[in-house]
């Protein structure tokens, strides 16, 4: 037996949890029109003219023991065929090297603090 | 004389009024497991349901996925699925093939100058790219929904994850609640009662306890593989990996080239050679081309154990010397391992082929309904029962309280 008062909670205490619903649209929206940060400028490396774009303005993650941090990076002259290997520095195949480094944006100091 | 059968009367009641209290107490945890968080609930078992069909409902409504093969020709290498798309898309970076049912194409995964992902749907026997999608697949939205709710990951964890993960508790409290509360319920299976002519309430009541006992190894496997999944969550989230990363190739296996970019000596032909090899009666299922100079060919596919996923077999291969630098097998994996490669199948379905999925499906709508019929019992048996003596006066003068299941 159970005493149960005829009260707006009472009738919809139990439909609440449906509202969680509403965000999945919001999330569905989100990934249809994904928003990113300002891309940094351009630079050129060797043979290569590189854009990098952060995916966001997060720290880095651990990955696989690894502090890592994702970016998209836009090739507007080079191939990426023709590197070697690349840790924001260039080995070509004749084993010449480059470094190149961006000044992080205002936006990445103020995210982490 | 008298006295001991006073005691014994006494006893009895107690023991009746002992009994009673421990039904509404078992009653008041079935509702508090299950109508909290019924609505998410039904949402995910609804999504579960028609995910488990998903491939199917592709065939049926996407004629571009649809591997025919009238001619009865053989099954083209993933290898050379590649190099079809390659040809067809010179500039194309191709990253994954996934191959699925005999009856769907494989996918061809790349980007381009001009598609930044893209999908070929290519027919694995006639080697036609039969169509280019540039979007979400309904087999992967189906999924994420069901999945994470389509709550962002961040990285090693999804609120959403969580959640749905958390629906195996719920699932399990309800299940071994609801069996104390319905006794003798093995009845339902060999006397099943469904009275339509009883009412609502009844049918209702019929319908929840017939769903229920039937379903009872259903929502148990459902209950076993999502706290898996929960517990593979917590992992992740911790940063322990299950299975080790693909090991990177040291830079000095890396030739370097007084010209071009040196062509890697071992082709994704070899690496599945290698698999092949490796693993008798071994069929890819997933491959992964080297992202950069220094990576591996990953090569997964499935073997002659029935229980195990589609991936848990593997190889990957180092382009450079042709050697394999990791695999995976059944017969080597971990308790963990052999947890993550046997839960998909259970969960999905998917372990007897075609057979299983409608058998689970229909399962599925089954703890959709049960959902349903669980909260309008409540709303039929409580709210409304109140509403009624708000209206009767008399009603709520002779009694404010309303009868619960069982009593």
């Amino acid at each position: 037996m159970a005493r149960i008062k005829n009260t707006i909670w009472n009738r919809y205490k139990y439909k609440i949890n449906g509202l969680m619903l509403v965000l999945v649209c919001y999330f569905l929206y989100q990934s249809l029109f994904p928003q990113f940060p300002d891309a940094w400028e351009t630079q050129a490396v060797g043979a290569f003219e590189i854009t990098p774009m952060p995916y966001n303005l997060d720290p880095p993650y651990l990955h696989d023991g690894t502090y890592t941090k994702d970016f998209l990076l836009l090739f507007s002259q080079g191939q990426v065929n023709k590197i070697r290997q690349a840790y924001l520095n260039i080995e070509n195949w004749q084993g010449q090297q480059q470094v190149i480094s961006w000044k992080l944006p205002d936006a990445f100091y103020q995210s982490s603090n | 004389m008298c006295g001991k059968l006073i005691s014994i009367k006494t006893a009895d009641k107690f023991g009746h009024q002992m009994a009673k209290r421990s039904n509404r107490f078992w009653f008041k945890l079935h509702g508090w497991f299950s109508l909290p968080v019924w609505i998410i609930f039904c949402f995910v078992c609804l999504t579960g349901t028609i995910s488990v069909i998903s491939h199917e409902l592709t065939w049926l409504t996407n004629p571009d996925a649809r591997a025919s093969n009238p001619q009865d020709l053989a099954e083209k290498p993933m290898s050379e699925l590649v190099e079809i798309v390659q040809q067809a898309h010179p500039t194309a970076n191709i990253t994954t093939v996934m191959s699925f049912e005999s009856y769907l194409v494989n996918a061809v995964i790349f980007n381009d100058s001009d598609m930044p992902f893209a999908i070929a749907y290519v027919n694995q026997y006639t080697g036609q790219i039969q169509a280019i999608n540039l979007g979400m697949t309904f087999t992967n939205f189906m999924r994420s929904l069901h999945g994470w709710l389509l709550f962002p990951w961040h990285v090693n964890y999804s609120v959403g994850y969580y959640i749905v993960c958390f629906m195996a508790i719920v699932m399990l409290g309800a299940l071994i609640s609801g069996l104390v509360i319905y006794k003798k319920f093995w009845r339902s299976f060999i006397q099943p009662k469904l009275r339509i002519n009883q009412g609502k309430k009844t049918l209702l009541a019929d319908l929840h306890r017939l769903a229920g006992v039937w379903s009872m190894w259903f929502l148990m496997l459902m209950s076993i593989t999502g706290l898996w999944y929960l517990t593979q969550a917590i992992l992740w989230h911790n940063h322990i990996d299950l299975e080790p990363h693909a090991p990177l190739i040291e830079a000095s296996q890396v030739p370097t080239s007084a010209n071009d970019a040196p062509i890697r000596p071992y082709t994704l032909s070899n690496a599945l050679q290698v698999a092949e090899q490796k693993f008798p009666g071994f069929k890819s299922t997933y491959i992964m081309l080297p992202e950069h100079q220094r990576d591996t060919y990953k090569v997964y596919g499935q073997g002659d154990h029935i229980f195990y996923d589609q991936y848990a077999y593997g190889v990957t291969v180092n382009p450079w010397s042709g050697t394999i630098e990791s695999e995976r097998s059944p017969a080597a994996m971990t308790t963990l391992q052999t947890l993550s490669h046997i839960a998909d199948p259970l969960h999905y379905g998917t372990i007897g082929g075609l057979w299983t999925k409608v058998i689970w499906f229909i399962f599925g709508i089954f703890l959709t309904g049960m959902s349903i019929t669980g909260f309008l019992m409540w709303g039929s048996r409580t709210v409304k029962a109140a509403r009624t003596d708000l209206d009767d006066p008399l009603a709520m003068h002779n009694s404010q309280l309303v009868e619960q299941e069982g009593n």
